[in-house]
C-alpha cells in the first residue's frame, strides 16, 4: 500500500529548536553550571571522530599522473604536508580536468602501509636487512666495479636493466646514462612487452614511430576507426574525444572483438575473431579495388607499390574473410564502403592489434590502408596510437653526457637467454618482469642473475627475487618532467615530502654513476638542472623551456626547435610527405617481406593446432588495473576488482556445461591457473578474456592472483612479445 | 531562488568509477561506503551488453530520510537539497533505514549519518561537486536548474526522456533525473512505513514542551531562591542552625 507522505519538514540552516539528545545534554551541563554559559563550540564531535587538525589552510600544487601515457595534469590539495585529494586540472585541452581513478588512486598508494621506505639487503638465508640507502649505493657500486673490473670491455653486455622508471624522464636519462658509463646499452624497453610491434611498423612505413597527428583531429576527421582500441577502459581520461566526436557528426567504427563501454559511443562495430585483424584489413582493401572504390592513381603517391599490394590481398574474398574473422560479409562490405567513402579518416590503433604473433602483418596492412586511400597526410587524417608520444632527444642526450656506444642492444628475448646461461652479472629490476609471456620461465632466468636490484615500493614479487631493495619516491614526492601521448613534456615540482628513505631513480643511478665513474660521471644535483642541460643540448628542445613547461597546465608539445617557438599539433607530416627516407610505404620490405597473414603462434584456429586447447586465449588492462599491478596496493580500487576471472560467451558456456560463478582452471599448454567464470554476451563465443594484472603479493583479495603470463607461452613476433591469441580450456573445478 | 538538481545521462557513462574515487577523497568517506555508485546490469539491448547507472542520494522532494529523522538534523533545505546537519545527528540510523536508494550510511569516524551534499560546494559561486568534475564524458550535469541558462536547465529542457528512480511503493520525487534511457529502474526497496519514527518526531515535540516547562520551572524556583528567602530558610532559623544565621546576618549588616 502506498504511504501517505507528509509534506516534509523545511528549513535552512539555522536550526536551533528542536530536541535532540546533544542540546539536551548541553543544557544540563549549563543548569549543573548555575546557568554559565555554554562555552564550548556548537560543532560536538561524535566519538571517535577521525578530526582534521587543520594547521595551516590547504595548498593546492601541480602535478601529472604517472601511469598511463594520457598523463592527466592535476592539482594536489595538500595539508600538513599530505596530500588530501586530486583534483584534474580543468584547462588540460586533453583531458578537460578529467581524470581515472588510477590517478586517482596514487594518494592512496603513498600511504599504503605496505609500502617500502628503506633500502633493504638480502642475506644468503633469504632474510632482508635493512641497510641505508648510502650503504644501498655503495653496494652496488662495488658489485659494478667488480664487474667491470672483470669483464672490462664485455662488462657492457653484462649489465641491463629493465624499463620504465618511475618518477620522470630525467630518472630515465640517469639510468640511461649510469647504464652507458659501463658500457651497456641494454635497457629493455616496455614497449616489447606492448606495443613496440605498432610503434617499429609506423617507423618503417610512414617514418615515425609516435602517433602521425595530435587527438584533437579528431574533430576535423568525418571518420574515426577505433582499432582495437578500447579507450573507455584504457585511456578513460580520452573517452571525451568519442563524445565530442559524436557532437561533431563525426562517424565512429570500432573493431573489437569484445563489446566494452567504448562500444557505447560508436556508430558501428564488428568483432573479428581474435588475431584475424589482418585479414579483415586485406579484405577491406580487396573489397576497394575490385569495386573501384579506390582512386588508384592517388594510392600509389604514398604506395607506389599499389600492384604488389593488390596481388598480396587478391585472395581475401568476402567469403575468405568471413571464414577467416566470422565477420558477417554485409558487414565487411558496409565496413569497407565507410573507409573507401571517406576522405578524411583517423584510424585509432590499440594495443591488441598487435598482442597476436602475426601482430606485424596486421599493423602493416592497416597502415597501408591507411596510406592508399589518402588518409595518412593532412587535416583530420593519420593514426593514432595508444602508446608513448615519447619526444626524440633521449638517445642524443645520453651520447652528449656520457659518449658513444655502438654495442647491438639485446632485446628482453635475448637478454632472458643471457640470465639463463649465466652471463648477466647484474640486472636493475625497474619494473615488473611477469609483463613477459612464461613468468615462471623469467623468474628462473633472473634467479641466474648474481645481483638484482630492484627499485620498487612494496614486497612484489620482483622485490622478492632481488638482491637489494630501494625505495623509490612516488611521483608527486618528487621534481621532474614526462611525456604523453601527444608528445607534450609536463612538469611538476615536489609537491610532498618522501618518507623514510624512499629517493628518485635519478638520484641512486646518479649516486651509483658517481661511486662508480668518480668525477667523469655526469652528476646533475636536481632534475631542474638535467632539464635545462637537455633542452640546451637537445636542439629539438630549445623551445621546450622549463619556464614554459612549468606554466602550462597540460605541457607542451615537442619539438620546439625556437626558444619561443610555438607548438604544432595536428599531422606530423608538415611538408606533405611521409618521413620515409624516400616519402614512400613499403609493401615488399627487405626484411619483413610482403605482406602475409598466418594464423597466430599456438592459436586453435592455426593449422595443426592443439586439440585439447580449443578456445581463444586472451587478456587485457581493465580499468582498475594499472600494468605494473602497484595500483593493486590501492584499497579502493580492490574493491572494483573481482579477481581472476574469465569471461565466456553464453554459447561457450553451454557447450562445456559451465554457468555463470563456476570455479575452473583456465589452462594452456603451459599452466593453469584457477578464476570465476562470468558468462557475458559481450565476449564472442570460442574465446576466453581474463584482466591481466594481479598480482600474488597484493595485500586485498580482491587482487590477489598469480601473473596470467605464467600461463602465456613465451611466443615472440620479430619486435615483441606476445600475449594473446593461444590456445586455451577450462575445466570446472 | 535556486534549485540545485543533478542530471545524469547514463548512456555516457563508461564504468571508469572515478566519481567514486573523487567523491571519497574529496568527503573524506570511510573505505567501507560509499557516497555514491555506477550500477552494472547486464543488457543484451545495449552495444557494451552491460548498462551502466552512475547515482547517489536522489535529494527527493518528498524524503523519506527527513520524515525519519527524529531529531530534524536531516532536512530539506529551500535550495532542493536535502542536507544532514551533523550537530544534531544522533547517529540512530533511521534516515539510513527510511532511504530506498542506500544512499546513505553511518561515518565510523563522525559518528553521523552521511550521504551526497553535492560535495557541500559552494553552489552559488558555480563550483560542481568532485563526481562531476572528474567525469571524463560529462555524464553527471549539475547546477541550479531554475537559472534558464546554467547548463543542467537546458538538458533537462532538452531531455526527452526523464527517468526517476523510485521504489514501487513510494514516490519520493527523487530530484536526480536521468536524461536518457536507464535501467534497472527497479532496484528501489520497497519502503516500510517509519510508523515509530513519526510517531519519535512527535514526541520529541512533547519531549521538548515538557522539558522546556520543566526546565522554566527549575530556572524560576533556581532565581526565586537567590533573590527571595524561601520558607525553609525562615524554618531553619526557627529550631536549626543558629551560627549560620548570626553569620548571614551579620552578613547583612
Amino acid at each position: 500500500m502506498p504511504i501517505s507522505l507528509h509534506t516534509p519538514y523545511k528549513k535552512d540552516n539555522n536550526m536551533l529548536n528542536t530536541y535532540s539528545r546533544r542540546n539536551f545534554l548541553k543544557l544540563s551541563a549549563g543548569i549543573v553550571a548555575s546557568g554559565t554559559a555554554l562555552s564550548s563550540s556548537p560543532k560536538a564531535h561524535a566519538m571517535g571522530q577521525k578530526i582534521s587538525k587543520s594547521t595551516e589552510p590547504a595548498k593546492l600544487v601541480k602535478g601529472y599522473c604517472p601511469f598511463c601515457q594520457v598523463r592527466c595534469t592535476y592539482h594536489a590539495e595538500v595539508r600538513n604536508g599530505k596530500i588530501e585529494r586530486i583534483i584534474g586540472d580543468k584547462d588540460n585541452r586533453w583531458t578537460g580536468g578529467s581524470m581515472c581513478p588510477k590517478g586517482l588512486s596514487i594518494v592512496e598508494l603513498m600511504e599504503s602501509p605496505h609500502r617500502l621506505v628503506h633500502p633493504m639487503k638480502k642475506e644468503a638465508d633469504g632474510s632482508w636487512t635493512k641497510i641505508s640507502y648510502d650503504e644501498a649505493v655503495k653496494l652496488t657500486a662495488q658489485k659494478m666495479r667488480a664487474c667491470l673490473d672483470t669483464h672490462k670491455d664485455a662488462a657492457g653486455d653484462r649489465i641491463a636493466m629493465t624499463m620504465p622508471l618511475w618518477d620522470s624522464r630525467e630518472s630515465e636519462l640517469a639510468a640511461l646514462i649510469t647504464l652507458n658509463m659501463a658500457g651497456s646499452v641494454h635497457a629493455m624497453p616496455p614497449g616489447e612487452t606492448c606495443v613496440s610491434t605498432a610503434a617499429n611498423m609506423l617507423t618503417m612505413m610512414a617514418g615515425t614511430g609516435n602517433p602521425t597527428t595530435t587527438v584533437n583531429e579528431i574533430l576535423n576527421s568525418k571518420l574515426l576507426i577505433l582499432w582495437g582500441a578500447n579507450l573507455c577502459e584504457l585511456y578513460p581520461a580520452y573517452s571525451r574525444w568519442l563524445v565530442m566526436a559524436k557532437e561533431k557528426n563525426v562517424q565512429i567504427v570500432y573493431i573489437d572483438p569484445r563489446s566494452t563501454s567504448t562500444s557505447n559511443f560508436v556508430d558501428f562495430q564488428v568483432h573479428p575473431i581474435p588475431g584475424t585483424d589482418g585479414v579483415l584489413a586485406m579484405g577491406i582493401i580487396n573489397y576497394l579495388v575490385q569495386n573501384e572504390l579506390l582512386d588508384e592513381e592517388k594510392a600509389r603517391e604514398l604506395v607506389p607499390e599499389l600492384d604488389v599490394l593488390k596481388e598480396d590481398v587478391q585472395s581475401y574474398s568476402l567469403e575468405q574473410v568471413e571464414a577467416i574473422t566470422g565477420v558477417p560479409q554485409d558487414q565487411v562490405i558496409k565496413l569497407a564502403e565507410i573507409i573507401g567513402k571517406s576522405d578524411r579518416t583517423i584510424v585509432w590503433f590499440g594495443g591488441s592489434i598487435c598482442r597476436y604473433t602475426n601482430g606485424i602483418p596486421t599493423v602493416r596492412t592497416v597502415i597501408l590502408m591507411q596510406g592508399i586511400t589518402g588518409n595518412m597526410i593532412g587535416e583530420g587524417r593519420g593514426i593514432l596510437t595508444m602508446h608513448s608520444g615519447k619526444p626524440g632527444g633521449e638517445h642524443e642526450f645520453v651520447e652528449a653526457m656520457s659518449g658513444k656506444n655502438t654495442r647491438a642492444k639485446m632485446n628482453f628475448r635475448r637478454l632472458r637467454l643471457a640470465m639463463s646461461k649465466k652471463k648477466l652479472d647484474i640486472l636493475f629490476l625497474n619494473s615488473s618482469y611477469r609483463r613477459y609471456p612464461d613468468g615462471k620461465g623469467v623468474r628462473e632466468a633472473i634467479g641466474n642473475v648474481p645481483f638484482v636490484v630492484h627499485c620498487g615500493f612494496y614486497m612484489t614479487p620482483e622485490a622478492e627475487i632481488s638482491h637489494l631493495f630501494v625505495p623509490m619516491t612516488f611521483s608527486p614526492e618528487a621534481a621532474g618532467s614526462a611525456y604523453g601521448n601527444e608528445k607534450e613534456t609536463v612538469w611538476r615540482d615536489q609537491i610532498v615530502e618522501a618518507p623514510g628513505e624512499c629517493v628518485t631513480a635519478m638520484k641512486f643511478y646518479s649516486d651509483v654513476g658517481r661511486e662508480v665513474f668518480g668525477d667523469k660521471y655526469p652528476y646533475f644535483n636536481t632534475p631542474e638542472e638535467m632539464y635545462n642541460k637537455f633542452c640546451e643540448v637537445v636542439p629539438s628542445w630549445k623551445g621546450l623551456t622549463l619556464e614554459r613547461v612549468r606554466k602550462s597546465p597540460d605541457g607542451l608539445v615537442w619539438p620546439i626547435y625556437e626558444e619561443n617557438g610555438e607548438e604544432r599539433l595536428g599531422c606530423v607530416f608538415t611538408e606533405g610527405k611521409l618521413l620515409t627516407p624516400d616519402g614512400f610505404m613499403k609493401v615488399n620490405d627487405k626484411v619483413f617481406g610482403r605482406i602475409k597473414w598466418t594464423a597466430p603462434k599456438d592459436s586453435p584456429y592455426a593449422p595443426k593446432a592443439n586439440q585439447d586447447f580449443p578456445l581463444i586465449f586472451t587478456q587485457g588492462k581493465v580499468v582498475h588495473h594499472w600494468q605494473h599491478t602497484v595500483t593493486n596496493y590501492s584499497p579502493s580500487l580492490a574493491q572494483f576488482s573481482q579477481g581472476r576471472t574469465v569471461s565466456v560467451h553464453p554459447d561457450t558456456a553451454k557447450k562445456y556445461e559451465l554457468a555463470d560463478g563456476d570455479k575452473v582452471y583456465l589452462e594452456t599448454p603451459v599452466g593453469k591457473t584457477e578464476a570465476k567464470l562470468i558468462v557475458s554476451e559481450a565476449i564472442l563465443p570460442g574465446t576466453v578474456f581474463t584482466p591481466s594484472h594481479l598480482c600474488p603479493s597484493a595485500p586485498f583479495e580482491q587482487n590477489k592472483g598469480i601473473a596470467v603470463n605464467d600461463i602465456v607461452p613465451n611466443n615472440w613476433d620479430r619486435i615483441s612479445c606476445q600475449h594473446n591469441g593461444v590456445g586455451c580450456r577450462l575445466t570446472k573445478i | 531562488m535556486s534549485r540545485f538538481i543533478m542530471a545524469i545521462n547514463a548512456e555516457k557513462c563508461i564504468n571508469c568509477k572515478a566519481c567514486i574515487l573523487a567523491c571519497r577523497q574529496r568527503n573524506n568517506v570511510p573505505l567501507d561506503y560509499s557516497r555514491n555508485w555506477v550500477r552494472n546490469t547486464p543488457n543484451s539491448q545495449i552495444a557494451s551488453k552491460v548498462s551502466f547507472q552512475p547515482g547517489a542520494c536522489m535529494h527527493c522532494d518528498e524524503p523519506l530520510c527527513v520524515y525519519a529523522c527524529p531529531t530534524g538534523a536531516t532536512y530539506k533545505s529551500a535550495d532542493g537539497t536535502v542536507n544532514i546537519d551533523k550537530d544534531r545527528c544522533i547517529g540512530c540510523g533511521s534516515c539510513i533505514k527510511a532511504c530506498p536508494y542506500q544512499a546513505r550510511h553511518k561515518n565510523y569516524y563522525t559518528g553521523t549519518a552521511d550521504k551526497c551534499d553535492y560535495c557541500g560546494a559552494n553552489l552559488k559561486a558555480g563550483e560542481v561537486p568532485a563526481c562531476v568534475a572528474v567525469c571524463t564524458t560529462h555524464c553527471r550535469v549539475f547546477g541550479d536548474a531554475e537559472d534558464p541558462n546554467s547548463e543542467v536547465a537546458k538538458v533537462l529542457a532538452a531531455a526527452k526522456n526523464k527517468v526517476y528512480i523510485t521504489a514501487e511503493n513510494c514516490d519520493t520525487k527523487p530530484s536526480l533525473t536521468y536524461i536518457s534511457e536507464t535501467m534497472p529502474t527497479d532496484w528501489a526497496k520497497p519502503v516500510e512505513a517509519p510508523l515509530p519514527m513519526r510517531f519519535m518526531h512527535i514526541a520529541s515535540q512533547g519531549v521538548k514542551w515538557t522539558a522546556g516547562a520543566a526546565l522554566f520551572g527549575v530556572i524560576a524556583v533556581f532565581i526565586k531562591q537567590l533573590f527571595l528567602p524561601s520558607d525553609r530558610e525562615h524554618g531553619e532559623h526557627n529550631g536549626h542552625g543558629s551560627e549560620n544565621h548570626q553569620e548571614r546576618g551579620s552578613n547583612h549588616d
